[in-house]
């Protein structure tokens, strides 16, 4: 598939082990229960799982992904849930991770190379980019 | 039908089980062997139609045999007469098998329902294949040439598909081509003639027939003639999930366990259409009639994504439904395999979608209980284990007498009660499949799709 690629896959199913674990725990103690960096590994797991692992199998453009497409998913989501952002709270956590996943969802949804396709990698680009840690 | 001879006769009848007995003939008593297709002919109907209901031998005890019937038993009596086919429980191989619906026997639905009616009568034969259609016949062999098992002697045009024509799989040495003709031909008229090394000539058509119980590169593989291939290429689903985290090889095994309504049905459908394969057979075994319905239904209006045709021109469905004989759900997965190693044998990818394993597994044990075996885990005969193995090795990558590679992928479902799957049948398809893709209701209920849980994966492989 691509040099690497084997690790980063591992990478992620590690993120959904402790994405799920987090889980557990806020289901016993709350969102306020857990620390910062525990709800940044949930709200992650579930971005992952929300834009990759799911599907629309009404949709057109998304029942169907390509291999060269998913590689470049693939990349893009590893890359926004590698970096490391700069968070003051859960509800700027949680309204970021919102309205990423609506825009990766939105561009899972776009026909490769069109306009919107283009459009929504760079809205992605740019949220992730505001709150990069530098 | 030729009229055959009656050899046996029933001695005792318990539901679709019957114990026949052979009758003594001028050479001493008829032979039976296991596996063999009888005909058991029970009084004739008031409308004078004489009904023969297919059967296959399962056990034998000198000259008395236990034999499955693939029909309903009703008004069959002790001493009732049985013809001997003499020939093991086969399909047809040829030309016209893509796009046909079959049940678990090869018997065309379509052409049963057309001639007898949506309510299938019982005991009634139709041909597999249209004998009427015409096929274009192109020799890539010339008189003289000399031939192995397997070996392409031509090919014809069926739909987007070259079908190529080849020596007959079981035969056992070189054999001389002494007539070969181009044309236009059904699949009863000869298209070729061969000399075998015992100098015996004989006519071949664009049909040849093998035993679903055995596997078609069997003899191909001892002999070296054929080569199976380590699968090592990955078959594109254009499922993420699947693709990206749970790989299923092209020529590999897959299982989808998951518990009811989870959407293993909709997955396979999806998988069937969206996968980079050549031909799609799917094996709706046990299954409610209303899913293959809307397969039936569906696939004739959807595109082939590669050839931009009708999906149903590269699909054979094998359709024994719940509401079908349960002998012959049985069978219904080894008719789906030959018809896959057939297309595999020519060079083609193959996809096997079976659904579901579990059905199958349960029609095994209905008989083997019938049959007094010793029971195993869950009343499931001991030989479980063994048997799902033996459907799934037959997936594979081919490297076919002319140096084409074929592939057969089979991806089966497991349909455990509650999802429970510490059950022997999801336990032995784990221990042999590569992939599994375990569904989860939870993930189904929140409308995901696919359900396939990444977590359920790592848990049930590290217990296991």
């Amino acid at each position: 598939m691509a040099v690497g690629w084997t690790k980063k896959v591992e990478d992620m199913i590690e993120l959904l082990h402790k994405g799920d674990a987090v889980l557990q725990m806020m289901q016993v103690t709350g969102e306020e229960g857990v620390t910062l960096e525990d709800f940044v590994t949930y709200q992650k797991s579930l971005f992952l799982d929300m834009v990759y692992l799911q599907q629309d199998a009404f949709d057109k453009v998304d029942a169907s992904c390509s291999l060269e497409r998913q590689k470049l998913s693939f990349s893009k989501v590893y890359e926004l849930i590698v970096q490391d952002y700069n968070f003051s709270d859960k509800a700027q956590i949680h309204d970021f991770f919102i309205r990423l996943t609506g825009l990766f969802k939105n561009f899972n949804y776009a026909g490769k190379d069109t306009p919107q396709y283009l459009d929504l990698l760079k809205q992605i680009d740019e949220l992730a980019g505001s709150m990069e840690v530098l | 039908m030729e009229r055959m001879k009656y050899t046996a006769r029933v001695s005792s009848v318990q539901d679709d089980l019957v114990t026949i007995e052979t009758l003594m003939t001028d050479e001493g008593p008829a032979p039976i062997m296991k596996n063999e297709v009888i005909f058991i002919c029970p009084a004739r109907r008031e409308d004078g139609r004489q009904e023969k209901l297919k059967a296959e031998v399962l056990r034998i005890h000198g000259n008395t045999a236990d034999a499955q019937v693939f029909e309903n038993t009703t008004g069959v009596a002790i001493g009732d007469p049985v013809e001997q086919s003499q020939e093991l429980l086969s399909v047809s191989l040829g030309p016209g098998l893509l796009g046909q619906v079959f049940d678990g026997l090869q018997n065309p639905l379509e052409s049963l329902a057309s001639e007898y009616g949506y309510f299938l009568p019982r005991g009634v034969v139709v041909d597999v294949l249209d004998r009427n259609q015409k096929w274009s016949f192109v020799p890539s062999v010339r008189m003289g040439d000399r031939l192995l098992a397997g070996a392409v002697m031509g090919t014809v045009q069926e739909g987007r598909f070259s079908h190529k024509i080849m020596v007959p799989f079981d035969e056992p040495g070189e054999i001389e081509i002494t007539w070969i003709q181009e044309g236009n031909v059904t699949i009863e008229d000869p298209v070729a003639r061969i000399r075998g090394q015992s100098g015996r000539e004989r006519p071949l058509t664009l049909v040849q027939k093998w035993p679903v119980r055995r596997p078609l590169p069997e003899a191909l593989l001892d002999r070296r003639i054929s080569e199976r291939l380590y699968p090592d290429q990955p078959l594109v689903t254009t499922m993420r999930l699947i693709d990206t985290f749970f790989p299923v090889a092209r020529g590999g095994t897959a299982c989808i366990p998951g518990p009811f309504g989870a959407g293993k049905t909709v997955l396979q459908n999806l998988i069937s259409r969206h996968s980079a394969v050549d031909i799609v057979i799917v094996v709706a075994c046990g299954e409610r009639a209303g899913e293959v319905v809307e397969t039936i239904t569906e696939f004739p209006k959807m595109k082939d994504p590669k050839s931009g045709g009708s999906l149903m021109d590269r699909t054979i469905i094998i359709c024994n439904t719940s509401s079908m004989p349960v002998a012959a759900r049985e069978a219904s997965i080894n008719t789906g395999i030959t018809l896959g190693e057939y297309y595999r044998q020519m060079g083609y990818d193959v996809l096997l979608i079976a659904d579901s394993t579990s059905r199958w597994a349960q029609a095994m044990r209905e008989t083997s209980g019938r049959m007094e075996e010793i029971p195993g885990e869950e009343a499931f005969p001991a030989y479980l284990d063994s048997s799902i193995r033996g459907i799934y090795e037959r997936a594979g990558v081919i490297q076919t007498n002319n140096g084409d590679t074929g592939s057969l992928t089979m991806i089966g479902t497991v349909s455990p009660a509650g999802g429970n799957f510490e059950e022997p049948v999801t336990q032995s398809t784990l221990g042999t499949v590569k992939t599994f893709l375990g569904l989860s209701a939870e993930r189904a209920y929140k409308r995901f799709y696919p359900s396939v849980d990444p977590l359920i994966f790592c848990r049930v492989i590290s217990n296991n």
